[in-house]
């Protein structure tokens, strides 16, 4: 099976949706699946991640080839994101040859969350105001970089802070049911 | 200070083909103006620095005392000597980095801390650099985004001489001698080293950043410096600035918002001798245009071209 993710910005993005999405495909029963990342410099934000026209030219490119298309965005706290959301899955799936799915999803409130999901925090930091913040990654993940020592690393230590929770993937999970374990239903449902 | 050998007014006549000339003006306001002469095979800035002997300089205006802002925005006087000073001590760290290939190839003496402009001593200062573990473990990451190889160590082999060659170590524990690694993986590697460098330059020049690096690698070239330049104030190697010139459109397609503030277009129009340069964010409608089309787009499709030379007319026309 081949998945490809469309990050709104796979420079840093990147680091963290491969091996997140890698452990969730493989909880999913599907360990071989390759995953990879879309790297089009032309998504650059989530405002160009969300143009439909940007969307429609990454699968004229790859539908012969990928499976399963995940787009994965920060939520931001807008509320009508999933619905922007929404609307995009519907527009692919109705292009796309059957058995061909595409899935949008949403992480609260920005991917890096999703790290920080796996690792033993600072006990002073609390966990639901995490997912509430709307700028987590310059509250919350870099700060947490810089203690770590991966500041200097690539993707300001993304990569390895990332490749550190695979092993905790079932922990991200419950902690992060919104996003996370609401996408890996739909990948099940979808299988 | 001012110092001008041909000012538009009043030029100081040049009598000596040996010795040049100068007007020196003191002074917020010119308020001391007068003509002194210099050798002309040595760069006048390194005179005056150079004339303090065991009386005290020969140019008893190097005394003279100028008020400008200090680091801390508070009004500062200084010496006029210990300004130069520190001024051909900024000079000394600029660094013109032109990374070939063979030079960084070249085995160094162990002990060497400062990358030469071509990229020599690269072994040695990547040396010194490990012994921090930290700094390497990210330099062996940067180097393993980079490249295909799976890059999990540096190692260094010496030889008859004592002097000492990097070796990329891959996962399965091959191992590729600096003679073998690719040109763009060496090219990297030392803009890497001099990035992390404590002992190196505080202000580099680059030209053409994007040589021997794959196109969908070139956003790592920009994270590395933009990385390294944010954080090396916090660090003890001091400021880190770097000015670089390309003609890759991936590569201005990966600018990050805060370095298109400093990004300019130098150009040259037909018919004019001299070079311009205008920041990109100044021109007409720049900014809405870009949250459209990205400057790399604009650049393969000439409209900074075309910019250019409409704005020129536009002027000439008014």
């Amino acid at each position: 099976m081949n998945i490809l993710i469309i990050p709104e910005d796979f420079r840093n993005d990147q680091y963290i949706l491969k091996p997140i999405i890698e452990a969730m495909v493989t909880e999913l029963g599907k360990p071989t699946a390759k995953v990879r990342v879309c790297k089009d410099s032309l998504l650059g934000g989530v405002s160009q991640a969300l143009k439909w026209d940007n969307i429609l030219q990454i699968i004229e490119r790859y539908k012969g080839m990928v499976d399963l298309f995940l787009l994965c965005v920060d939520r931001d706290n807008d509320v009508g994101r999933k619905t922007v959301l929404t609307n995009i899955e519907q527009q692919a799936q109705n292009i796309l040859p059957e058995k061909k799915g595409f899935l949008a999803e949403n992480a609260w409130q920005e991917i890096e969350v999703w790290v920080l999901a796996g690792h033993s925090l600072p006990k002073n930091w609390n966990w639901q105001a995490i997912r509430n913040e709307s700028n987590p990654k310059e509250v919350y993940f870099l700060p947490f970089a810089k203690e770590c020592g991966v500041i200097n690393e690539p993707g300001e230590g993304r990569k390895t802070l990332a490749n550190e929770v695979v092993s905790r993937y079932k922990r991200i999970r419950r902690i992060c049911p919104e996003d996370i374990a609401n996408l890996e239903g739909r990948i099940k449902n979808w299988l | 200070m001012i110092f001008d050998s041909h000012p538009a007014e009043n030029p100081p006549v040049q009598q000596n083909p040996e010795r040049l000339a100068v007007r020196i003006c003191l002074g917020n306001n010119a308020e001391e103006e007068f003509v002194e002469t210099f050798s002309n095979n040595q760069p006048i800035l390194s005179q005056l620095a150079g004339s303090v002997g065991a009386y005290g300089s020969r140019w008893q205006y190097l005394t003279f005392e100028v008020h400008l802002f200090g680091n801390s925005g508070e009004l500062e006087s200084a010496g006029l000597l210990h300004l130069i000073n520190s001024l051909m001590g900024e000079l000394r760290s600029m660094q013109f980095l032109d990374l070939n290939p063979e030079a960084i190839r070249i085995p160094s003496y162990p002990g060497q801390t400062i990358l030469g402009d071509r990229g020599e001593n690269l072994s040695a200062v990547l040396q010194d650099i490990c012994t921090n573990k930290e700094k390497k473990k990210a330099l062996i990451q940067w180097v393993d985004e980079l490249t295909p190889m799976d890059v999990a160590d540096f190692t260094f082999s010496s030889d008859l001489n004592g002097k000492i060659l990097v070796n990329l170590v891959e996962a399965d524990k091959s191992v590729v001698s600096a003679n073998s690694a690719s040109d763009g993986t060496l090219r990297f590697l030392a803009l890497a080293t001099a990035m992390f460098s404590p002992n190196s330059s505080t202000f580099y020049f680059v030209e053409e950043l994007e040589n021997g690096i794959h196109p969908t690698r070139l956003y790592l070239l920009l994270q590395l410096i933009e990385n390294r330049l944010k954080n090396s104030a916090s660090e003890e190697i001091g400021n880190k600035q770097l000015v670089t010139t390309t003609h890759s459109p991936q590569l201005l397609r990966f600018l990050s918002p805060s370095a298109l503030d400093y990004t300019s277009l130098i150009y040259r129009l037909l018919g004019n001798s001299d070079g311009q340069i205008k920041k990109i964010l100044e021109i007409p409608a720049a900014r809405r245009i870009m949250e459209q089309q990205d400057l790399g787009h604009l650049q393969e499709a000439g409209w900074l071209e075309d910019v250019v030379i409409f704005l020129d007319e536009a002027v000439m026309s008014q």
